[in-house]
């Protein structure tokens, strides 16, 4: 049975300059050397990445610090020039749908053939109406919150 | 209606993933990757990163792509923690972060803390990372994006060749024979969800789809659906937890109103029905036979007390020990007062007895003294007395008193007043007042018992018509149960009504109560010249108070509820076809309605105290509805086409013979397309919608989550691979952005 890889050596060097002496003395198994050890949170050890000697990395370089969001990106890309035909992360982003949509009961979720005029839920029957006519505000928004229809008030 | 077969319903436990496969460096990099040039092949995904050598079968590593940045309070350093470290550590589970936004990497320091955990693992000691990579983005990345990405890869760590390729477009290339047939694939993925056509085993990325919903899509819609259904549920839902209920409950329907008109049907809600018991402690006591159960499965401690019986005994012999005392109580105190009772009565015959022996002042002196009046007063308190003492022996002798209760005579109201004195005049007038309570309650009485003989009579009468004429009999007591539950009804409507201030009903009421209490009502008789107000001198006026009154009315329904109960009953006893849930009860009952069926199911029958049963969630509607959005995002409020509708759109264009060697390849890969169901699904609805006798084939990916770096790999591996990848020289020259289109990944055009 191949043996555990401690981690003692690789936790006591907190250098990062020391090249090639991480290695710990155990003997090479076929194909995958790593062996999993399956953790749960009252055992474990946490590799720190901090501490851990990386000497793969070029030091003079640090990735850029603020992290842009994907709205960001987006905003930076150059349209006009390309042709219509080129896909680009927006234009491949699906239409809206042509068919008439299917009609579902915001509370069970089964086929809603009525909507009520005063919140504009959408229900199954006449049970689910009773239950909506007691709902008060905020469930009422929440229920509409799921479908993407809850009035938003900036 | 026969009985509903119970169905035993499998309970199904929560679990959150606490931990996971740890890595630690590989140690056979030196003897037998160093100084190759084995590709590093990345399988880039938001969900889980797979990594590991191209010439390999499998990823080395897989694990979330989650990091962790913080500060350790206890040994005061700085942390970063990569993928299954973050299990370490509960502080590093709230600040890990994905470096993705949607499906584009987008924190470049995250992604770079990413790719050193995985180089460190693959025991890499080298000054730079000496080997080609090839790493996996999303369809048409923002050119922004993949900037940075090779940025980091050739300053960070100075490789010396770039690749990219789409994920989906590997795993097809995987599980493909012919690497240059035609197909379609349906990439459900964490964040999105892809349809890449592929012509001549090239992604056809002019054509390809997005639809923004992915398995995160679905564990939020799962969790916000357990929210709505559930508001006050004990405990609070995680979102791990609505991505646990999501991967194991949901399955796609093959006919999703049929699904839907089957749950309404009790029998086949069962089936569908599934309950998920979330941990929770039932109530703990300290008592001393505790017994503590560690359960590994819920990896929680619960403490259950065990209430042996000789605890039930004890208690319930204190209970009775108790009562007993009390009674005990009782009872001694009526002793006393019995007795106190006695010896009062002893004392007041002896001063009346003095009467006859002591001169008549001085007894009045007495009498005076002991707090009376005169002696009628003396007399009057010694017969209560009497009576007093006499209740208390009958009670507990058990004697029925009111059997021997005479008849009250009334002498003088025989003798007429002439021949009576003052005193007995005024007797006269007691007496008289005494006989007409008397007689009153005589007459009550009669009348009651007039009325019970009534009330038999009928039923009698009633009785006999049911067996003479069952038929009629029985259709009229329909008829008039059927009244009564309408007024029921109507009674119900009016006071709902009534509570609505802007309803017609409110409106009345409000115009009668003004005009009640004007000086000026509007009266229909001012023709007639009549000024005098006349409310009330006709008892039907007063009624118009009983209308205004919103309160309840408690003893018409009373009376209503009473004459239904004994309609139904008869109606149980006689007609074969009325059965206990026909009853105006049970229709009311509502454990019976729907919300209820879909809310807590069926058996066993809910009981709001048991702490089990209210940590109890049941996933029906939901198991279907979750992945029906694919199909229908309009579900959620998402403004796209579903999945069938772009596929159609996708594949139009196409000519007939290329649409039939598309369709005969349609591969599903991706986390999110591990749903069951999803295949038989789409086979089903390609055959709605394209021609008949077209050979229309779904398959799924062998290992939808692995597959794409499988494919990678293998791509990776290929003679030409090195001339498609961008060599450090080209991205100084070319840029970042630059790559060369190789039929697995984007298109690229130049900016000028």
């Amino acid at each position: 049975a191949p043996k555990r890889n401690t981690r003692r050596a690789a936790v006591a060097t907190p250098s990062r300059g020391k090249t090639a002496s991480v290695t710990p003395s155990i003997q090479e198994s076929s194909s995958r050397s790593t062996t999993p050890q399956s953790v749960d949170s009252f055992s474990v050890q946490q590799m720190n990445l901090l501490q851990v000697p990386r000497p793969f990395k070029n030091k003079n370089y640090s990735a850029p610090k603020k992290a842009r969001s994907l709205k960001q990106l987006l905003a930076q890309e150059k349209q006009p020039d390309f042709d219509v035909d080129l896909p680009t992360y927006q234009n491949i982003e699906s239409p809206p749908s042509i068919r008439p949509t299917k009609k579902y009961c915001d509370i069970t979720g089964l086929d809603a053939k009525y909507t009520d005029p005063k919140t504009g839920l959408r229900y199954h029957n006449a049970e689910v109406y009773q239950f909506i006519k007691g709902l008060g505000v905020s469930s009422v928004q929440a229920y509409l919150g799921s479908r993407n229809a809850a009035v938003v008030l900036k | 209606m026969e009985d509903d077969d119970f169905i035993e319903q499998p309970i199904y436990a929560i679990s959150e993933k606490t931990s996971s496969t740890q890595y630690s460096p590989s140690t056979d990099y030196r003897s037998k990757f160093k100084n190759s040039s084995t590709p590093i092949v990345i399988d880039n995904g938001s969900y889980n990163c797979r990594a590991g050598w191209g010439s390999e079968k499998s990823p080395r590593f897989v694990f979330d792509n989650q990091v962790a940045r913080y500060r350790d309070r206890k040994n005061n350093v700085s942390v970063v923690a990569v993928g299954p470290e973050i299990y370490a550590d509960p502080a590093a589970k709230a600040t890990a972060r994905s470096p993705f936004d949607s499906n584009v990497v987008c924190d470049m320091e995250r992604m770079e803390h990413v790719l050193d955990y995985i180089f460190l693992n693959l025991g890499i000691d080298t000054p730079t990372v000496g080997h080609p990579i090839l790493m996996t983005e999303p369809a048409c990345v923002p050119k922004s994006s993949r900037k940075m990405m090779t940025e980091l890869l050739f300053e960070c760590y100075s490789v010396p060749s770039v690749s990219y390729g789409i994920d989906s477009l590997f795993s097809f290339y995987a599980n493909q024979d012919k690497k240059n047939g035609d197909g379609i694939v349906i990439s459900a993925g964490h964040t999105a969800t892809h349809i890449i056509p592929v012509i001549g085993g090239k992604g056809a990325l002019d054509r390809t789809k997005r639809l923004n919903y992915g398995g995160t899509q679905a564990s939020e819609y799962m969790l916000k659906l357990m929210q709505l259904k559930y508001p006050t549920f004990p405990t609070k839902v995680t979102s791990a937890q609505a991505e646990q209920l999501m991967h194991e409950h949901i399955f796609v329907a093959e006919d999703y109103q049929q699904i839907l008109t089957d749950i309404e049907n009790r029998q086949q809600f069962q089936k569908i029905d599934r309950i998920v018991q979330f941990p929770f402690s039932p109530l703990v006591r300290f008592v001393w036979s505790t017994t503590v159960q560690d359960d590994h499965a819920n990896n929680q401690h619960q403490v259950i007390e065990t209430k042996t019986e000789e605890e039930l005994a004890r208690q319930a012999a204190r209970k009775e020990e108790n009562a007993k005392r009390l009674r005990e109580a009782a009872a001694k105190s009526r002793l006393e007062k019995l007795v106190q009772r006695e010896q009062q009565h002893e004392a007041f015959t002896v001063l009346k007895e003095l009467k006859g022996t002591v001169k008549k002042v001085e007894w009045l002196a007495q009498l005076k003294e002991s707090g009376f009046d005169n002696e009628a007063d003396l007399d009057a308190t010694i017969k209560k007395l009497e009576e007093g003492i006499q209740r208390a022996r009958n009670k507990e002798l058990g004697i029925d008193e009111n059997d021997d209760k005479e008849p009250p005579t009334f002498p003088l109201l025989e003798i007429p007043d002439d021949q009576l004195s003052e005193a007995d005049k005024k007797e006269k007038k007691k007496q008289r007042l005494l006989k007409a309570g008397y007689d009153a309650r005589q007459r009550a009485k009669k009348a009651k018992e007039e009325d019970k003989a009534r009330q038999a009579e009928i039923a009698r009468l009633d009785d006999e018509r049911r067996i003479n004429y069952p038929d009629e009999w029985l259709s009229d007591l329909k008829q008039k149960r059927k009244a009564t539950v309408e007024r029921i009804k109507t009674k119900k409507r009016l006071a709902s009504e009534l509570a609505d201030r802007r309803s017609h009903a409110s409106q009345l009421r409000m115009r009668s109560i003004a005009s009640l209490a004007s000086d000026t009502p509007a009266s229909k008789r001012r023709k007639r010249g009549a000024e005098e107000d006349t409310f009330g001198a006709d008892d039907e006026d007063w009624m118009v108070y009983r209308e205004i009154n919103r309160e309840e009315e408690s003893e018409d329904e009373e009376e209503d509820m009473a004459s239904l109960n004994h309609y139904e009953s008869l109606l149980l006893q006689h007609d074969p076809d009325f059965l206990p849930e026909h009853a105006f009860e049970a229709e009311q009952d509502p454990t019976n309605t729907l919300l209820h069926l879909l809310k807590h199911g069926m058996y066993p029958k809910y009981d709001a105290q048991d702490i089990g049963l209210s940590h109890q969630l049941h996933v029906n509607v939901e198991r279907v509805r979750v992945p029906e959005v694919l199909f229908q995002p309009s579900i959620i409020g998402l403004d796209q086409a579903g999945l069938v509708d772009n596929i159609n759109d996708i594949v139009r264009v196409y000519d007939a013979s290329r649409k039939q060697s598309i369709v005969k390849n349609v591969f599903v890969t991706g986390g999110f397309g591990l749903m069951p169901g999803l295949a038989p699904r789409l086979q089903k609805t390609f055959q709605e919608n394209f021609n008949v006798g077209w050979d229309i084939r779904v398959k799924t990916a062998s290992n939808p989550m692995e597959d794409a770096w499988r494919g990678a790999a293998e791509f990776s591996m290929n003679d030409e691979f090195s001339k498609l990848s961008i060599s450090k020289a080209e991205y100084e020259e070319y840029g970042g952005e630059y790559i060369k289109e190789h039929g697995l990944g984007n298109v690229f055009r130049s900016s000028s």
